[in-house]
């Protein structure tokens, strides 16, 4: 069973008269890593959003684990790229944390499982010692490190990342994308990002996004020529193994 | 001072003790309520649903009065006008391709005016002023039981539902994700904000509850660090301010409400002073 399928998928939005999507068609399976690609404006973002049913497409189907997607999306860990949240609003590195904790079943309060969890997830991304620091404190990178410790927290089954790199450095880009690796061995990751750089020798399918569909290409296809041609700017692409 | 809690322990004189505790309870629900209003930023959806209360009780002295429709109190108009503008204004925040703000107000208007026509259309003198402002000295024993049973609600629920209350409030998008209904959740909630109102407006009139639901909590949110702290902390100032207001009314021979009002919007403005010198 795939993960995601995309069947004959048409979107736009309802505020626009032109297609974002034209018969968009492919499937994630078990274990694969991929990433999305395309130009500003190619719609990646709304690609994964369409996956989560947080959108609908206008017509064809989107199944997540065989399902509506809003019936199986609390299996899925997701990391949005720009994450709009009110700067008052108190609430400390734990706080946000042990939001991954909460599901449908289990709106209560918390347990010490639950903690425990959360905990040892922290620890993980060298934050367990800022645990009670103010989420709204915290530089760009340091939140994006407690909303990546928060989608592990939730103990996904399948992971989209939206551009997971934006705002960190290279030492944390490389803890990232180490975490990353080791979950790709148990789960599928669907990640958005600009540099294909550090995921090349992971990724196994590119899903590019232009002309309005979606165009599925192997990694090896992926030359730096394709991609400059592509996005009219020339991207770096090093391969890790040599 | 002495005075003042001379009539306060006075056996024979109730209604500084009623206002008190009224005061205590009513702290609690503007505490917790306030907190939940000031972290969503919905202020102008409370000042909104506040105002069809007016449209409310204007609609249930006419029914009443003019139309002999018993039942239908000024108490069962502002109720149910209230729920019928937290519908609305659920679903102009979640569906409406027009200006948000623009229809909000746009109601906030229609409720007021609504209420003054049908005051003004049903015999006898009515002064709209007393439900802006209400009178605490003035109310009774069943205000005080309607107030306690409200706060027990509150307390209950904001117990309950604390994780989703914070989830919701910092991240709507995650909590869909996670198989909350985000919808239905906002829609209860704003219910209860209604409710909470007419509760209120019966006992502090208008003015003073949309003052309560913000200031408190605006005050609290400078110096504390978690939504818990905040409620706790927005009950704590509320009850101060509404007895230092009903103090400084007693001494001053002015309408407790306004005093109220004006004492919290100041010590608000001194706490915007002394935190924006700090930045």
């Amino acid at each position: 069973m795939s993960v995601v399928e995309f069947k004959n998928v048409h979107f736009s939005y309802s505020n626009s008269d032109t297609e974002l999507f034209r018969d968009v068609n492919f499937s994630v399976d078990e274990n694969e890593f991929v990433s999305v690609i395309g130009p500003n404006a190619t719609g990646k973002s709304t690609l994964l959003k369409l996956m989560l049913g947080l959108l609908k497409p206008t017509s064809g189907t989107v199944t997540l684990f065989g399902k509506k997607p809003e019936k199986t999306r609390a299996m899925v860990g997701y990391m949005p790229q720009n994450f709009n949240f009110d700067p008052l609003y108190p609430m400390s590195i734990l706080d946000v944390t042990l939001m991954g904790r909460l599901t449908k079943d289990h709106m209560g309060h918390f347990e010490l499982s639950d903690y425990k969890v959360v905990f040892e997830t922290l620890a993980e991304m060298d934050l367990l010692d800022e645990k009670d620091r103010q989420f709204s404190d915290l530089s760009g990178g340091q939140r994006q490190r407690v909303l990546l410790a928060r989608t592990l927290a939730s103990k996904p089954e399948f992971l989209i990342f939206d551009e997971p790199t934006n705002n960190v450095d290279v030492l944390i880009e490389g803890r990232i994308f180490e975490i990353l690796k080791n979950l790709n061995n148990k789960m599928a990751i669907v990640i958005v990002s600009h540099d294909l750089n550090f995921v090349h020798d992971m990724v196994g399918k590119v899903v590019c996004l232009h002309d309005r569909t979606a165009h599925i290409h192997s990694t090896e296809k992926i030359t730096s020529d394709f991609l400059k041609e592509l996005h009219e700017r020339h991207y770096r692409l090093i391969r890790h193994d040599h | 001072m002495i005075e003042f809690f001379e009539v306060f322990l006075n056996s024979d004189i109730v209604f500084l003790r009623y206002a008190v505790v009224a005061a205590f309870f009513s702290s609690v629900i503007f505490g917790f309520m306030g907190t939940y209003v000031v972290t969503r930023r919905i202020s102008y959806l409370a000042g909104s649903i506040s105002h069809t209360v007016l449209g409310g009780i204007g609609l249930g002295l006419y029914l009443s009065r003019v139309k002999n429709i018993s039942w239908f109190t000024p108490m069962v108009g502002a109720f149910l006008v209230s729920i019928f503008a937290a519908f609305i204004v659920n679903w102009v925040s979640t569906h409406s391709k027009e200006r948000e703000d623009t229809i909000i107000g746009t109601i906030w208007a229609f409720g007021m005016g609504g209420g003054l026509l049908f005051i003004a259309k049903t015999p006898g003198h009515m002064d709209p002023m007393s439900y802006l402002f209400g009178n605490i000295l003035m109310i009774s024993y069943i205000d005080l039981w309607a107030v306690l049973i409200l706060s027990i609600i509150v307390l209950f629920i904001f117990f309950v539902f604390y994780n989703i209350i914070i989830c919701v409030g910092f991240d709507e998008e995650f909590a869909r994700l996670r198989g909350i209904n985000t919808r239905l959740f906002n829609l209860l909630m704003l219910c209860l904000i209604a409710v909470s109102i007419v509760t209120m407006v019966r006992i502090v009139g208008i003015i003073l509850v949309i003052a309560m639901l913000t200031i408190p909590a605006a005050i609290s949110q400078k110096f504390t660090r978690n939504f818990r702290q905040m409620a706790v902390c927005a009950s704590a100032v509320s009850f101060v301010s509404f007895v230092v207001g009903l103090y400084l009314s007693y001494i001053t021979d002015l309408p407790s409400s306004a005093t109220i009002v004006t004492f919290v919007a100041v010590v608000y403005f001194v706490f915007l002073g002394v935190f924006s010198k700090k930045v």
